[in-house]
């Protein structure tokens, strides 16, 4: 039950995050059809039953210290990397200097909130 | 139980990583570089709104001659000859709104010249967001005061008020960061050991209790604090729960000295108050209203409780465009924080969470139950924007969603995992630097071409009319003026206005079609007694006509 929950959180949550973003970049891209905040209702629905019903569950760790730090790293370097690589090129309308201090400015943030959030 | 036992995988960690530090400061560096875009690209002497002219011109008048009031360029005009922002009065330019923010800008440009003023500001909003971080630590904890402080950083409303320091909006916040600062340094937890909430642990600093330092971060408290009411008074309403609650607690009793707290909070407030009477006859009058305080008690008291009066259709829809739709992802977001903090167990961080959003409603019932009502025209399409004035009367309220926003992530990374939260965190990082930066056309990178283009206008406007003209213009006068006199709210003028302006080399600006003029020349202008002549195209779709008398006689 939780599992089902679970799935269907993330999905619906994830739907809205992909619809939301194309609404941004292509106006009228859901919002011609639909209220886009319509997505949010299955995403909050979701979210209350997961949780309600689900519950803390111990499963032992799989991996040791050393290679979840690893892990950890390559993940926030690569969060890092697509952060600058959209930056960069959606900032056309920056001249390089300020395109570039951009696109750091996202990817040094994105390393930080990471490192808070991955770090065990 | 250990809590490295009940998630996977575990969150429990009681301090922040060291490279989060290291890469908040570099955070810091980067954002106070980042709030010198405007500064470097806008040309100077010109402004993107009338406020920010307003503020830029009393403020290096004031700098340079030391009078807050400025002579009128020409004599003997009409009130109405103004430009918004700015009453006129015997001869005699005032600032609307309050005195104490050209004034402050004037001791900026004194010390710092005008340009230094601006590198002034962003080096204090970097500070700042220090000084914020420092204070979340000690009400939150490490982990979710970086976690915060990151999201702080990259909001977008937050980021772009920031670039914009000549609406106080921004520094006003600023200041309530720093206040915030010396009340945590003061209201440091005790160090006896704090249970974990569900993986994420409170960090256990050491009291200090150190007299002199008790006295002097309690005045500098109190002194930012007041001079984040004297930049915006508006605030004073729900501020003012800040001293309530030092007065009403027993711990912030315990470990706030009030007295220098209040005398510091009361210099700033006092000076206030002085300027005010010296320049409007009364410690109360301020430049949205000069009239004295004659009306009856209930209607003073509806001005200040509902000044805009009340419109729930209104208000609901400000908070939708505003409150969701205009930064969509961190709203939904910080609304999945709150729904997680209210189903938690309970915990002494979830405790603090609930306490910070119950300070967060109050303070949202208030701004929008104050604002929600008001019909703004920062836009000639009434479209919401980055820009709009809205975005910057719930800053605060925006910086105090982000320690949800920051308790969400932490969930969905406890529940999804660090890839999902990943992708987020990038999507976050995306969407807020697009706003801010270049997307939409009041953006950052939109302004210095706007102010450029108004430059150019104002330049041609100056060679094709005489020094004693009078432009009548609905939007342009923050780029005429000073160089020329404007009418800016002559759509309400009633006949008796326009008649006392017959005798005066008039103009009317527009980038209104030549139809549309024809039409308005029938419609508006004939019927009081002006035509609309000669039109002089003045370049990015604006044009300039003469407005004569119909009937010279009159």
């Amino acid at each position: 039950m939780s599992k089902l929950f679970s799935s269907l959180f993330l999905i619906s949550f994830a739907a809205y995050l992909i619809f939301a973003t194309f609404e941004e970049f292509i106006p009228g891209f859901v919002s011609s059809y639909i209220n886009p905040q319509i997505l949010l209702i299955p995403v909050v629905v979701f979210f209350l039953t997961l949780l309600i019903h689900e519950r803390i569950h111990k499963v032992p760790p799989r991996v040791s210290a050393p290679v979840r730090e690893v892990r950890m790293w390559v993940l926030i370097f690569f969060a890092a990397l697509i952060t600058l690589g959209i930056l960069w090129a959606s900032a056309s309308e920056l001249t390089y200097g300020w395109r570039a201090l951009v696109a750091i400015y996202g990817a040094v943030v994105v390393t930080g909130m990471l490192s808070v959030l991955l770090k065990e | 139980m250990n809590s490295q036992n009940t998630l996977e995988p575990p969150l429990t960690i009681a301090a922040a990583p060291r490279v989060g530090y290291i890469l908040l400061g570099i955070t810091a560096v980067l954002y106070g570089a980042l709030l010198l875009f405007l500064p470097v690209n806008a040309p100077s002497d010109i402004y993107n709104s009338p406020d920010e002219m307003a503020n830029a011109f009393f403020g290096k008048g004031i700098a340079e001659d030391g009078h807050i009031t400025r002579n009128a360029f020409h004599k003997n005009l009409p009130s109405s000859v103004t430009p918004r922002s700015i009453l006129r009065a015997n001869d005699s330019l005032i600032p609307v709104g309050f005195v104490s923010v050209p004034v402050l800008f004037s001791i900026f440009i004194k010390l710092f010249g005008f340009k230094g003023m601006m590198l002034f500001f962003a080096a204090f909003a970097a500070l700042a967001l220090l000084a914020w971080h420092q204070f979340l630590r000690a009400v939150f904890g490490s982990r979710l005061a970086l976690l915060t402080t990151f999201l702080t950083a990259i909001h977008p409303l937050i980021l772009y008020w920031n670039e914009r320091p000549l609406i106080p909006s921004a520094w006003f916040l600023s200041c309530i960061f720093v206040s915030l600062y010396f009340l945590g340094k003061l209201m440091h937890l005790r160090s006896s050991h704090l249970p974990s909430d569900i993986g994420i642990e409170l960090e256990s600093p050491v009291a200090r209790q150190r007299k002199a330092e008790r006295y002097i971060f309690s005045a500098l408290g109190g002194f930012l604090f007041g001079l984040a009411l004297v930049l915006r008074p508006q605030e004073a309403i729900w501020l003012l729960l800040i001293p309530l609650g030092l007065l009403v607690t027993s711990q912030f009793r315990k470990k706030v000295s009030l007295l220098p707290y209040f005398v510091g909070a009361a210099i700033p407030i006092s000076l206030l108050l002085i300027l005010q009477r010296s320049l409007y006859g009364s410690v109360l009058g301020t430049g949205y209203h000069l009239t004295p305080f004659s009306a009856p008690f209930l209607e003073i008291l509806g001005n200040f409780i509902m000044p805009f009066g009340f419109d729930p259709e209104h208000m609901l829809s400000i908070v939708a465009t505003y409150g969701g739709g205009m930064v969509w992802w961190s709203t939904s977001i910080a609304l999945l924080g709150m729904v997680a903090v209210a189903f938690r167990k309970d915990g002494r961080l979830l405790k603090r969470l609930r306490v910070w959003f119950m300070v967060f409603l109050c303070a949202a019932v208030w701004l929008v139950w104050w604002y929600g009502s008001f019909v703004i025209h920062d836009r000639i399409d009434t479209l919401a924007s980055i820009g709009t004035s809205f975005t910057r009367y719930f800053l605060p309220l925006y910086a105090m969603m982000m320690p949800f926003v920051a308790y969400a992530l932490f969930r969905i990374r406890a529940r999804l995992g660090g890839v999902v939260v990943a992708i987020v965190v990038v999507l976050l990082a995306v969407l807020s630097l697009r706003i801010a930066m270049w997307s939409t056309d009041e953006s950052l990178a939109a302004i210095p071409d706007v102010l450029m283009q108004n430059q150019q206008i104002q330049k041609r406007v100056v060679d094709v009319t005489p020094p004693d003209a009078i432009i009548f213009t609905e939007r342009l006068d923050k780029a005429i003026f000073p160089a020329r006199e404007v009418v800016t709210r002559f759509r309400t003028f009633d006949q008796p206005r326009f008649e006392e302006l017959y005798g005066f080399n008039l103009y009317y600006e527009t980038i209104a079609d030549p139809s549309v003029v024809a039409w308005e020349q029938s419609t508006f202008w004939g019927p009081h007694g002006l035509e609309a002549v000669n039109p002089v195209a003045l370049g990015y779709r604006h044009t300039l006509y003469k407005l004569e008398i119909l009937n010279p006689k009159l």
